[in-house]
């Protein structure tokens, strides 16, 4: 369970859960998460981005039991919250109250709030 | 697959998006907040490569909430604030069922956002958008630049037919309340669409039933009550169709006529992807109808080369109803075997008699159902 911490001023990722069961990310708040400076230019290869990363960071990953509740996302490059797709009527329970604000990216252009993909299980 | 709980505020290109993963027969986005972003909601799926019919793919944005502009200005001290974000800006983006998509995650500079799809328009889609609440859009953003309701997402190939019920406008400024963007000229290109742009803007339709506009409801002399339809501004087809009002500010026409369908179809024969037919004319008889569809787009890359195979798909807008006869003119051979539906959903039974000038005499079967 990641509960009721204020993260600040991260590069590439404020939360990045990669795989797991039943966890849990609960009232946080994410402020700031920016790129690296300098690593894009050259070759044209670009970090992974997000202000909370939902078992996405490898493509679609299993991560049953899921929970994404009461979190502030404030200031993300391009992706604000990834997240895991619930069946049809069992959101109140794993996707909540999320917020996400002032998205963008300084280099690309984009900024989404919010991309909701399936879980994998 | 059901996306909802989220509050999305100041997005700089689409609030809220997903559903590109994989195979899914319902996309629902419900209870979600978009404030003031780029783009608020942008629904968009992803089917199989030409899946026809296999599923019966729907995205439905139900229970949501759009708001216009805060207070909190997106272009402070006229740039001089710091950060300056000013662009036009929609609360819902209308998109398509496709057949790929990006990854959520890009590791090359993204050329185009997450949303954008990456292959060919799926044949069919049913997009619901209902009990939604739009509330305090006005017609510009406090910079300047259009500030829309409900707007397309410019897609080459096929955008699904979109139909909005029961939901409720509050103090919003109609004057821009849709707009309809037109087919990107830099489609127009061998490793794209070929000599002119792909056609699936100018064959949008959009049927609204049972909204309702408190603050005013009407624009030019329309009455935005009851059923009525958004077109777009297809100089082959919108100026000829029954009781519609030209729009020129949201770049398509106001109309009330249930009559409007999209007809689908393509070539069966083994050449459907290297053999061009396009462009192939819809012609309705005693109008001046006479719509030029393009093939679906090139989607494949081959090293540093697009693939030089188009799906030869077509799908444009008509005008059906008893008595009716559309010619479909071919500018190439048609293919030994086609398929055709008729896409549109409700009560209303549509039709029209299809003439096809074949430049051979041989005898042809026609099949129901397939």
């Amino acid at each position: 369970m990641i509960k009721g911490n204020v993260l600040y001023d991260f590069k590439t990722f404020g939360i990045n859960v990669q795989q797991g069961n039943n966890i849990r990310i609960e009232d946080n708040i994410v402020i700031s998460v920016q790129e690296r400076r300098g690593f894009a230019a050259s070759v044209g290869i670009v970090d992974k981005w997000a202000g909370i990363a939902m078992c996405t960071y490898s493509g679609r990953t299993a991560c049953p039991g899921s929970v994404l509740r009461n979190n502030i996302v404030a200031g993300a490059t391009y992706i604000g919250i990834t997240a895991l797709g619930t069946n049809c009527g069992e959101s109140d329970s794993r996707l909540f109250n999320n917020t996400v604000h002032s998205i963008g990216s300084a280099s690309y252009g984009y900024g989404h709030g919010a991309i909701v993909v399936g879980d994998k299980t | 697959m059901e996306i909802s709980g989220f509050n999305a505020y100041k997005c700089n290109s689409i609030g809220l998006t997903g559903g590109m993963d994989q195979s899914w027969e319902v996309i629902r986005y419900k209870n979600n907040k978009a404030i003031d972003s780029v783009g608020g909601i942008g629904a968009v799926m992803v089917q199989s490569w030409q899946s026809d019919r296999v599923l019966d793919p729907r995205i439905e944005v139900i229970d949501n909430l759009f708001i216009g502009e805060s207070v909190l200005e997106d272009c402070p001290q006229d740039g001089d604030g710091g950060y300056c974000y000013d662009k036009s800006k929609q609360a819902y983006s209308a998109m398509m069922v496709s057949a790929a998509g990006n990854d959520v995650h890009p590791t090359m500079v993204p050329s185009m956002p997450y949303y954008e799809p990456m292959g060919s328009g799926h044949w069919e889609g049913y997009i619901s958008v209902s009990n939604n609440e739009f509330r305090h859009f006005a017609s510009t953003t406090r910079t300047g630049k259009r500030n829309t309701m409900i707007k397309n997402h410019p897609l080459p190939d096929h955008q699904q037919i979109q139909y909005f019920s029961n939901n409720k406008f509050v103090n919003c400024d109609q004057s821009n309340f849709a707009h309809i963007s037109a087919p990107k000229a830099g489609w127009a290109g061998i490793s794209d669409c070929g000599n002119f742009p792909c056609t699936a803007p100018l064959n949008v339709l959009w049927e609204f039933s049972s909204n309702t506009f408190e603050g005013g409801n009407k624009v030019q002399e329309f009455e935005m009550t009851g059923d009525f339809q958004i077109i777009a501004n297809n100089p082959g087809f919108a100026p000829f169709a029954q009781n519609c009002v030209q729009m020129s500010a949201w770049n398509a026409y106001i109309c009330r006529n249930d009559k409007f369908a999209q007809i689908v179809f393509q070539s069966l024969d083994s050449d459907k992807m290297d053999r061009s037919m396009q462009p192939i004319y819809i012609q309705k008889a005693g109008t001046g109808m006479n719509n030029k569809m393009n093939a679906f787009m090139d989607h494949c890359w081959d090293g540093f080369y697009t693939c030089q195979k188009r799906l030869q798909r077509f799908v444009g807008i008509m005008e059906t109803g008893a008595g009716t006869v559309t010619t479909l003119e071919y500018t190439g051979t048609p293919p030994k075997s086609q398929k055709f539906t008729l896409e549109k959903k409700g009560e209303l039974v549509l039709g029209s008699t299809v003439r096809i000038h074949f430049p051979s005499t041989a005898a042809r079967q026609l099949v129901k159902g397939g």
